[in-house]
């Protein structure tokens, strides 16, 4: 059934939209299309592959909806940062929101290419011969693609006093 | 191995086989550059990996809500009717995707794309009128617009100057009627698209309904059929 196979997915599908959506609202529609478009395709695909094939989906989609809107995709908004559900620790809460902010900055500020890779792998929890499968090119370009944006993102969070 | 990006990457995925693994494992003990790359891509991953989150459980139910109850696709249909549910569900939901302001039908305050689409349907042969025939419409408000979605057991005809999109024939085409431009689709069920916007509008509008138009399917995803 349609979506015995791909809810599961639903988080990286999210993750991936969260990424390149240009706010929480522009991400659902997408993750909403996208469900849509693959069920019409379901059928042809191949079930070794739905996880990545749900990506494939959702980056053509919002590909094209970026078009429409002249919006590009992959454009991050600092201010993109979810809502705190801890108790009662504002304190904690203000600091872990304003590092994802810088998170969410600094992913901004390196190569499409490798911010795409690290959004896949790192974020979405794709492997890297899923990204392969999904962007079509070789696994080794993206593994280098993803090791070059990590060493970028952690050097410009450094920059700026972060550091896990 | 040196500065190999690739490799290092792999290496820190796990990706690697036992003994590619312990020849990094002692490259790296001599190799301060690459043992600091190797520290910093780490760091990166670890920070890059902080923002992941789950799916809010209000997403999750919308995109169930649309698939309950809807039969599994490629199924043969006996009756048009089972893929019209489907395509309705289908339009309200994935226009609502798209354009914000889209609504479920509830009176039409644009009258004309009906009327030029029961005209169409009316040129059908057969002694029975249109409404007898099944035509079912539905009303979609895109950006403020009355667009037309029309469904029924049978093929609209092409009328005089309408433009086939594919050679094929089942291609779909577009007419203009006055005002109203219409796009439609024959294949695998007729679907009309009419109203008092641009045929590129309508075009916009089946691609969020997730019908394929020849030279502008923008999914372009493995195994996304043609229309």
């Amino acid at each position: 059934m349609f979506l015995d196979s791909t809810l599961p997915h639903l988080d990286v599908v999210h993750n991936v939209a969260r990424r390149v959506a240009r706010d929480a609202d522009h991400a659902d529609d997408l993750v909403q299309e996208t469900f849509l478009r693959a069920f019409s395709a379901f059928e042809s695909h191949d079930r070794a592959r739905t996880r990545s094939w749900l990506v494939a989906i959702l980056l053509n989609t919002a590909r094209s909806d970026g078009r429409r809107s002249r919006v590009r995709a992959g454009e991050l908004l600092v201010a993109d940062v979810p809502e705190h559900h801890g108790k009662d620790d504002v304190g904690d809460a203000a600091v872990a929101a304003g590092e994802r902010a810088a998170i969410v900055a600094a992913l901004a500020a390196i190569p499409e290419e490798q911010r795409l890779a690290i959004v896949l792998m790192d974020i979405a929890g794709l492997t890297a011969q899923e990204v392969a499968d999904t962007l079509g090119c070789p696994r080794g370009t993206v593994l280098a693609r993803v090791h070059r944006g990590r060493r970028k993102l952690a050097a410009h969070l450094e920059r700026n006093g972060m550091r896990p | 191995m040196i500065h190999d990006d690739a490799g290092l990457a792999a290496f820190l995925e796990g990706d690697v086989d036992a003994a590619d693994a312990a020849e990094w494992d002692d490259h790296l003990l001599s190799c301060d550059e690459c043992w600091s790359a190797l520290d910093e891509a780490r760091r990166g991953r670890e920070m890059a990996s902080s923002l992941r989150e789950s799916a809010p459980a209000a997403l999750r139910e919308r995109v169930s809500a649309v698939f309950v109850n809807v039969p599994r696709p490629g199924r043969p249909r006996r009756r048009i009717a089972t893929g019209a549910a489907m395509a309705l569900v289908v339009a309200i939901v994935a226009a609502t995707a798209i354009f914000a302001a889209v609504q479920e039908s509830g009176g039409f305050r644009d009258p004309e794309p009906v009327a030029v689409v029961l005209r169409l349907a009316a040129d059908r042969d057969g002694p029975t009128p249109p409404e007898e025939r099944g035509v079912r419409i539905t009303r979609l408000n895109v950006g403020g617009r009355d667009v037309v979605l029309a469904r029924s057991d049978d093929p609209f005809p092409m009328p005089d100057g309408a433009i086939a999109l594919a050679d094929d024939p089942h291609s779909p085409w577009l007419a203009q009627r006055g005002a109203v431009s219409l796009l439609c689709f024959s294949h695998p069920d007729p679907i009309l698209l009419a109203g008092q916007a641009s045929p590129e509008t309508l075009t916009k509008v089946a691609v969020a309904l997730g019908i394929s138009v020849p030279g502008r399917n923008q999914t372009g995803a493995s195994g996304v059929p043609s229309g």
